[in-house]
């Protein structure tokens, strides 16, 4: 019984973390993009490319992670294994959200210069 | 009762680590447009742009931080639980200390960067006028 809300809880919260910080950040990443590669890069081409990508590894990953299962006995335990399954997820993507600035970064000074 | 005390513990600390993670994101980005305006040289919708980037990094990295850490072993009766809260409660607000200075230390490098960027551009700028005038 507790399981079965635990599923249901952590695929439903993962979810809409992933959906609404992709949607962020594809709103203030287009602006980025465009500043650092030119006008005359395909800016809103990568933009969506990457959402697409992001959103496959992430969802894939939440759903994914799932295969050992919970094991809950009351409602603390419940609390917490949700808190830290959430928790590592929203780690691994601000890892992730790290990682895409950085490399944006280093591209486009490649790009200056050469 | 020992379930009952843990539950209250995690619905005590929850809301206070993600209200203190909020607080402290909404002060240090609403001043921190001043130096996204000043790295980006004062073009608004790119600094702003990458405020929010940043923004959405730092609660990404102290949320998944503060739910991450929320396992409170052998709480037994009320004084342990209030001794337990308190450590946690604690040692997450010296760590959001700590990023909040990292932040703060990168802004001030960037703006740094930015106006020696633009120092020796105005130099050169400079330069060239003079010898365009001779």
């Amino acid at each position: 019984m507790y399981n079965i809300l635990a599923y249901t809880m952590y695929l439903l919260i993962t979810s809409f973390i992933t959906i609404y910080v992709g949607y962020c950040c594809h709103k203030s990443g287009g602006m980025y993009l465009q500043y650092l590669l030119g006008d005359h890069a395909p800016c809103q081409a990568i933009n969506n490319l990457l959402l697409c990508g992001y959103y496959l590894v992430n969802i894939g990953y939440a759903a994914w992670s799932l295969h050992d299962g919970f094991q809950i006995g009351n409602a603390a335990e419940l609390m917490m294994t949700l808190s830290v399954r959430t928790g590592s997820i929203v780690c691994l993507l601000c890892v992730l959200h790290y990682i895409n600035i950085l490399t944006f970064y280093l591209l486009s000074r490649k790009y200056i210069h050469s | 009762m020992n379930t009952q005390i843990s539950l209250l513990a995690y619905f005590i600390y929850l809301p206070v680590a993600l209200g203190l993670t909020i607080t402290v994101a909404h002060q240090l980005f609403k001043n921190g447009k001043v130096f996204m305006l000043d790295i980006f040289h004062q073009q608004a919708d790119i600094a702003l742009a990458t405020n929010s980037l940043f923004k959405i990094g730092f609660y990404l990295l102290n949320v998944g931080f503060a739910l991450t850490i929320i396992r409170m072993s052998a709480i037994v009766n009320a004084e342990s639980m209030i001794v337990k809260l308190s450590t946690k409660i604690g040692g997450f607000a010296i760590y959001l200390g700590i990023m909040l200075m990292l932040n703060l230390y990168l802004f001030m490098r960037g703006r740094k960067k930015a106006r020696q960027h633009q120092r020796e551009l105005n130099k050169l700028f400079g330069n060239s006028k003079g010898i365009e005038f001779e």
